[in-house]
């Protein structure tokens, strides 16, 4: 057995280093497929992080009339932090919201000299952070309770509610737009790689048919020819790790101060951060579309 | 020179074989006993090549039976047939080599197929290129070798499992008087030694100098079969 499978390994090695060009080519078409898998990959991933990062800044206050004694707001606080997707409750003074308030440049110098720590109308309020935006509903259904509803102002999640919808969904499309986006290509990929390999196997018909004539078994003519396409997609993934590794850090070197390299510099840490999960998406998909080509190919052309 | 044998290595009976409509095979019979030398004879498209493949099991007839050293090889499965190969010796008009391996590796190949021990690869390989004169193309690429060395590989390969019978498909098609020479005293040697040989071809001046038992084929019918024959077309 053991003798076999040294055999078979040793046949596949010879072919692939001997077959020469026809390797080479595809290796190379493999290679470009890979480096397009490892460059969505690197775009989907960053479209989520941006996305996550994006719903992370969403938070809503929620304001308490001057009638509300600090237990109640307190009572709404550890009510909201009971629920798990509620990530901080942040309490807002008056004082708190004054110096917000002052701090803000784009309301005109004349209303802002209106309010003073003498004359706070400012209210007290809580700002509210979800890994969730839904949770949100829950809120502005609590604040609405018969608990609550006499001591709280106004929620700033009524005012943002549509403008929350509009990224939440926003953000949800282009997550799910990213990654069609990248199965497409990587379909694609597949396919050209897929054929090139068929080619690679149907040029070889007549050396299929040749062993099957001096008595090769099944296993020992189709193996070899499986593990060729496995050598096709680790060669390429290598190269392709190498080229995408060192060509992003000689655009970014090259690039430096442009618009251009601002752009890519949001892909880059994730792409260096990621390497090695991204290289094992490339490595997946490499092998598999190598073996499964040859598989399909060997089996539809070749009549054992 | 070995002794003609009262076994029959090969036994056809009633083979028939048509492709769409023609007949290839018409309902022949033919014996052929341990120790022969048989030359298969006829022009193109009398059915000699159709034989060749029915005896390689590369392809079924449509009725009759092929029994090799006893056994009826239209019943084999498919799981069986390399086992089958491996004692057959095949030699093909194309030498049917492989192109990425050396002479050396060609050869090794059908013996790694069959799971032969490296010690006994290393042990067979040059004694089969010494009879076939080619020790010094053992690390020779198919394509640095001329037709008739390249036929002698063929048939190195063909011999390595010391098959009882060897069957050649117009071994000589493809080369010079000389080489065809060459080819077919190797093929009498190896008949010498005791192995069954069954050639195809339609080379008048081998088939006339050899004169070996020829069964003539015509449109798919055995018109003669005469010991120490001619050609007749």
């Amino acid at each position: 057995m053991w003798l076999r499978i040294k055999r078979i390994i040793k046949t596949s090695i010879i072919n692939f280093f001997r077959s020469g060009w026809l390797s080479l080519t595809a290796t190379l078409i493999m290679m470009l497929a890979l480096i397009i898998v490892g460059v969505f990959a690197t775009i989907n991933l960053s479209t989520n992080k941006i996305v996550a990062e994006l719903k992370n800044k969403i938070d809503i206050v929620v304001n308490f009339k001057d009638t509300a004694s600090d237990a109640q707001i307190q009572k709404f606080k550890s009510e909201l932090l009971g629920r798990p997707n509620i990530t901080s409750v942040e309490y807002i003074s008056k004082e708190d919201a004054l110096a917000e308030f002052k701090s803000r440049t784009s309301v005109k110098r004349e209303i802002r000299d209106l309010v003073s720590s003498e004359d706070n109308p400012l209210p007290r309020g809580l700002r509210i952070q979800s890994v969730d935006v839904q949770e949100f509903d829950f809120v502005s259904t609590l604040a609405k309770s018969a608990t609550y509803s006499n001591y709280i102002d106004s929620s700033s999640y009524d005012d943002n509610k549509d403008l929350i919808a509009r990224i939440n969904s926003l953000g949800d499309f282009v997550k799910k737009f990213g990654l069609g986006l990248a199965i497409f290509f990587i379909l694609v990929a597949a396919l050209v790689v897929a054929n090139t390999v068929r080619l690679a196997v149907m040029f070889r018909a007549k050396e299929i048919e040749i062993m099957r004539l001096v008595g090769a078994s099944e296993s020992f003519v189709k193996i070899p020819f499986l593990i060729e396409g496995f050598l096709y997609g680790l060669f390429a993934l290598i190269l392709s790790m190498l080229i995408i590794y060192f060509g992003l850090g000689l655009v970014l070197k090259f690039t430096q101060g442009t618009q251009f390299f601002s752009f890519m510099n949001r892909f880059a840490p994730i792409y260096y951060g990621e390497f090695w999960y991204i290289s094992l998406i490339q490595f997946v998909v490499g092998s598999a579309v190598g073996v499964v080509s040859s598989w399909l190919s060997i089996n539809r052309s070749v009549k054992l | 020179m070995a002794l003609k044998g009262s076994t029959a290595i090969l036994d056809i009976k009633n083979l028939t074989k048509g492709y769409r409509g023609s007949v290839a095979l018409n309902d022949i019979s033919l014996k052929v006993m341990s120790g022969e030398f048989v030359i298969l004879v006829g022009p193109s498209g009398a059915g000699k090549s159709t034989l060749v493949k029915l005896l390689i099991r590369e392809e079924l007839p449509d009725s009759g039976k092929i029994f090799v050293a006893g056994r009826d090889i239209t019943k084999l499965k498919p799981s069986d047939l390399p086992f089958y190969r491996r004692n057959l010796g095949i030699v093909f008009q194309d030498y049917k080599l492989l192109p990425n391996l050396t002479v050396w590796e060609n050869i090794a190949y059908a013996l790694e197929a069959s799971d032969v021990s490296d010690e006994e690869i290393e042990k067979k390989i040059p004694k089969i290129l010494r009879a076939v004169n080619l020790q010094d193309k053992a690390y020779a690429y198919p394509h640095q070798l001329s037709g008739g060395e390249a036929q002698r590989v063929s048939i190195a390969r063909a011999l390595v499992h010391d098959p009882k019978i060897l069957i050649a498909d117009e071994p000589t098609g493809n080369l010079d008087p000389e080489a065809s020479l060459e080819i077919a005293d190797i093929l009498e040697k190896i008949n010498c030694q005791g192995t069954v040989v069954l050639m195809a071809t339609h080379d008048r001046e081998i088939v006339d100098r050899m004169r070996k038992r020829v069964v003539s084929l015509k449109k798919g019918k055995i018109i003669s079969d005469q010991q120490q024959g001619r050609y007749i077309c």
